[in-house]
């Protein structure tokens, strides 16, 4: 067919030349054979033929033309064309590729997080029918739990129609297994209708089915598939053995590949009946009405109604939701007398009473991932957009300039006879083969991000369990994205340069002339070079203020030394404590060995964990009777002598726990500053009684000191009131030992381990870390927001600068002569400079004004993400437009020296 | 209507000939269509070959090279099936144009 031959064509010119020369030689023999044979002179005969012919090489080079030539056939050319462009300036070529991989990369990678986290589907049968059930938050911890009773009874209440399945929060357990080095694993407790209803498959053996949650000696277990792989590379584990946290368990089967739990971001490793709650080994998040309800923490929870630690979801078929939320409702009628029974207030009383089950859709996964990350997901996604639109400007003013300066070649070849059409496509050709290069980088670039991106994302210990993927709503991302940019930076500076050449081509004395750019032309590549400034502040001022809140919050006064305590912590809910009775006699024994170490300065155990302590509790002063719901509520924390010492936290007032406070005597608590403002106002705490419930019972504690507030949540959360109370005096599991030390803190772990384990080498030790490094888990958020935005800031910052190094230079090189005859006339080379100079400030100028107004949009769009410092840091934000200023104007200056340096002469005999 | 009137009556005439010839070089065409026409027609050598050329690339005419009666080196020209239905194609649209132009004449 034509069009093969014609690429084939292409590369064997030479032949093809040849081919037509000797067959016109041939006519031409032919002809003046011809006219010998007629009676003609030889050479007069080849004369003539020739004459006819006109000039031979025009005529061979018309014969190749068409041999080549136009219709659909001519791509090959086009392409190699376009490769001939590229390769005649590379620079612009990688410029193309590397902006396009990088800008469009980076959307692709924050889009596959974004869908992956927000908009992903459950990888399940009909997601879009699970819902989550919320009817009352729970009193303490305000979470959407239900008891085992209230399950139960929901499940009843709506049979097969809408069954409802149940599941615990995480637990962190020890599986231990022959051959198996490292044995955490997170787990969480099911209904045993949680696979079915989900419509999960086993990958191997079987998933849990009735009859799985009777008591048994060895408890089935399902394993995930990635956890399989992971630790025992192989996901041939049903019948295996193991012990979950010293309890005998069977592996029963592994789940399918993609099925990551129904907690966006977070896929338990192991799932076990919910039954196995009741051998007291699966400890997990609850809540429940407080003291003074008849709840037994140490009983099965199962039977109590007044523990909530279930969630609960349910699948309904969208048509039936009004009907089965009705019955839940009627359902739950105990459960909500009995939660209003122990509310405080007639109003809490009555919003409990009327209380509906709502259903919330659940089919893109539970938990707060989703509504946490939704913010800084949708503000990454603006200002990585941003620096797509900044790429994109920028390639469109280094295009125009190039393609003005290929006008003259243009009109050239209009005057030739190429048609719009014809030159468009040679254009475009270049465009869309340099697009499909950045395309191709783009999306090697947004795995790669989008991997990053998770990872900074993350805790310390808990990597997000993400199945990344940007589902046909990420491909038509990239699509749209590629033939966005193709448009802005190939086709319409294409378009504007031909139909200017047309002009041209009707006046071709310019040619000679040397096109000076157009007025028009100058002001579309001065405005677009404004508006990729315009977007450019933004981005760095939003760099800035997210760096500037992660610095304020990683160096807030949190209220404890963080440069000098080290946390230990370690994990004793597993049999641990079964075989330590004595509690307190076991933590003395660990100070006193910690305390002998050199360096150590001293050494204290708590109860919670700081941060994420959580352990939420309402107090009741003696006295008084003004508790609301409230007004009372606080943390709690368990902690040994010495603590407040070891911290860093001030005694304000009174005194602390001491080896006097034991178990015979009355029991003790200290208070910290916004505790007793609240419990207490204006009066002095000490010497104050408290309880856990109202009066008559409310004279449990007595209060010995108020201590000063400390950030214990981490520190982007003001300090909550907190109660400690003496783990001596009520013992309690010690889920770290902070252990401060004269110098810094992390220099003394392995010191501080070896001392623990000559103790006991039992103890359960999960990691020994500087509570500092601990205090920083929670601002991931922040830490992800400030490194993003500051490799964006940086990359919009490379793109401003090539961008006013590549306009600038290309002016430049267009007005050298009119340079030339300046400087000839007496112009000093400094206003030259200056003259390029001024362009480069104007077009600042123009583009930070507004920009400041998209500054202020931006960070009144982005205010509940930073702090109050960073959000009003009007200096920081000139500073950062300062930055992009100098940017433009240090990669105007090599230019504006190369106009200095025209030569007055050679302009004058140029012209 | 017919397009392209003058370059499409050069086809038209190039590609009867091959229809009428069987097969035939650039020279011989050129002399086939003067004897045909009694030497009306008379095609310039510089239209006939790019004609030739990009006819081939569309497919229409194939080539190849042979001796002629003389013993000289020649590329010969060939009809190929396409060509046959653009050869159909082209004398309508030439006996459109006819029609027309003398319609045209003879008004008024």
């Amino acid at each position: 067919m034509g069009w093969t031959k014609r690429i084939t064509n292409l590369f064997r010119r030479e032949r093809v030349d040849a081919e037509i020369a000797e067959e016109l030689a041939a006519h031409v023999e032919m002809a003046a054979e011809e006219a010998v044979c007629n009676g003609a002179g030889e050479a007069e005969a080849r004369r003539a033929a020739r004459l006819r012919f006109g000039n031979p090489v025009a005529m061979r080079e018309k014969t190749a033309g068409a041999d080549a030539a136009l219709g659909l056939a001519g791509v090959g050319r086009d392409v190699k064309y376009a490769l001939r462009q590229m390769r005649r300036s590379p620079g612009f070529a990688a410029t193309v590729i590397l902006t396009l991989g990088l800008a469009i990369g980076a959307n692709l990678g924050v889009f596959r997080v974004l869908y992956s986290v927000l908009l992903a589907p459950l990888p399940v049968a009909h997601p879009e029918e699970l819902v989550a059930l919320h009817a009352v938050q729970s009193p303490f911890d305000h979470q959407w739990f239900f008891s085992y009773p209230a399950y139960q009874r929901l499940q009843r209440a709506t049979g097969a129609s809408a069954p409802v399945i149940a599941r615990t929060g995480f637990g962190i357990g020890l599986l231990q297994m022959p051959s198996q080095a490292a044995p955490e694993a997170r787990f969480q407790l099911v209904s045993n209708n949680f696979f079915s209803v989900l419509g999960v498959a086993p990958k191997a053996g079987r998933l849990f089915t009735e009859g799985d949650g009777r008591p048994s000696d060895e408890w089935p277990v399902v394993v995930r598939y990635g956890f399989a792989l992971g630790r025992f590379g192989t996901t041939q584990l049903a019948g295996r053995h193991a012990i979950l946290n010293g309890m005998p368990v069977v592996i029963i089967g592994v789940t399918e590949e993609r099925f990551l739990g129904v907690v966006t971001g977070y896929a338990p490793d192991v799932w076990l009946p919910l039954e196995a709650g009741s051998t007291g080994r699966t400890g997990a998040w609850f809540d429940s009405l407080g003291p003074g309800h008849g709840i037994r923490l140490k009983d099965p929870w199962m039977e109590q109604p007044g523990i909530f630690w279930l969630w609960l979801t349910a699948r309904v078929p969208t048509d039936q939701r009004s009907t089965a939320a009705a019955r839940w409702t009627a359902a739950l009628r105990p459960d909500l007398e009995l939660m209003a029974d122990a509310a405080r207030t007639p109003q809490s009383k009555s919003e409990i009473l009327h209380a509906r089950m709502q259903l919330l859709s659940a089919a893109h996964g539970e938990g707060s991932l989703g509504e946490d990350s939704s913010l800084p997901l949708i503000v990454l996604m603006a200002l990585t957009a941003t620096v797509f639109l900044v790429g994109c400007l920028n390639l469109a003013s280094l295009q125009a300039a190039r393609m003005s300066a290929r006008q003259q070649d243009f009109i050239v070849r209009i005057s030739l006879g190429a048609s719009r059409w014809r030159l468009l496509r040679q254009a475009l050709t270049e465009g869309v083969l340099l697009t499909i290069a950045g395309g191709a980088a783009a999306i090697a670039i947004g795995g790669a991000t989008s991997i990053l991106l998770v990872h900074w994302a993350s805790t310390r210990n808990w990597l997000l369990d993400l199945n990344l993927q940007g589902g046909t709503l990420g491909v038509l991302l990239g699509a749209g994205l590629m033939a966005l940019a193709l448009a802005v930076f190939s086709a319409l500076p294409a378009w504007g340069t031909i139909r200017a050449s047309f002009a041209g081509a009707s006046a071709p004395k310019r040619i000679h002339a040397g096109i000076p750019q157009s007025a028009s032309a100058r002001r579309w590549s001065s405005a677009m070079l404004s508006a990729q400034v315009s977007l450019s502040v933004v981005l760095v001022a939003m760099s800035a203020c997210f760096a500037r809140t992660l610095f304020d919050l990683s160096r807030v006064d949190t209220g404890m030394d963080r440069e000098h305590v080290l946390s230990v912590n370690i994990d004793m809910v597993h049999g641990y404590t079964a075989q330590h009775p004595n509690l307190p006699v076991l933590y003395r024994r660990l100070v006193e060995r910690l305390e002998g170490v050199p360096q150590v300065r001293s050494a204290a155990v708590e109860m919670c964990r700081i941060p994420w302590c959580g352990w939420n509790t309402a107090l009741h002063v003696f006295g008084h009777e003004r508790a609301t719901d409230a007004g009372v509520h606080g943390e709690e924390n368990h902690i040994g002598p010495g603590y407040f010492r070891t911290m860093g936290i001030p005694l304000l007032r009174g005194r602390d726990f001491s080896e006097a406070d034991r178990t015979d005597t009355p029991k003790v608590a200290i208070v910290n500053q916004t505790y007793a403002q609240k419990l207490f106002g204006s009066e002095t705490p000490i010497g104050q009684w408290i309880g856990y419930e109202a009066a008559p019972q409310n004279h449990e504690f007595l209060v010995v000191g108020e201590v000063a507030d400390a950030r214990v949540d981490g520190p982007q959360y003001a300090p909550p009131p907190v109660v400690y109370l003496s783990i001596d005096q009520n013992p309690a599991p010690a889920h770290s030992i902070e252990v401060r030390t004269a110098g810094p803190a992390g220099a003394m772990a392995a010191q501080v381990r070896d001392a623990l384990h000559a103790i006991d080498p039992e103890l359960p030790v999960t990691e020994v870390v500087p509570l500092g490094t601990q205090l920083n888990d929670g601002l991931t958020q922040q830490k992800l927001l400030a490194r993003l935005t500051a490799a964006l800031a940086g990359l919009t910052l490379t793109l401003a600068a090539l961008g006013f190094f590549g306009v600038m230079s290309y002016r430049v090189a267009r007005r050298s002569s009119e340079m030339g005859i300046r400087l000839a006339l007496g112009a000093k080379r400094w206003q030259v400079q200056a003259m390029v100079l001024r362009q480069t400030v104007l077009v600042l100028l123009a583009g930070i004004v507004p920009g400041l107004a998209l500054i202020a949009a931006a960070v009144h769009g982005a205010r509940s993400l930073l702090t109050g410092a960073a959000s009003s840091n009007w200096p920081l934000i000139v500073v950062s437009i300062l930055v992009l200023a100098g940017v433009g104007i240090v990669a105007t200056l090599v230019p504006a020296r190369r106009a200095a340096r025209v030569s007055p002469m050679e302009s004058l005999r140029a012209e | 209507m017919a397009k392209n009137d003058l370059q499409g009556t050069l086809d038209l005439l190039v590609l009867k000939t091959l229809a009428q010839t069987g097969r035939m070089h650039g020279y011989g065409i050129v002399q086939h269509i003067g004897r045909a026409s009694d030497e009306l027609l008379r095609v310039e050598e510089g239209s006939l070959y790019p004609a030739l050329h990009r006819m081939e690339q569309s497919g229409w005419i194939a080539s190849e090279w042979a001796l002629t009666e003389t013993g000289r080196r020649a590329k010969y020209y060939r009809l190929t099936a396409a060509g046959r239905r653009r050869l159909d194609d082209a004398a309508q649209e030439f006996e459109a144009l006819v029609k027309g132009v003398r319609a045209i004449l003879r008004y008024a």
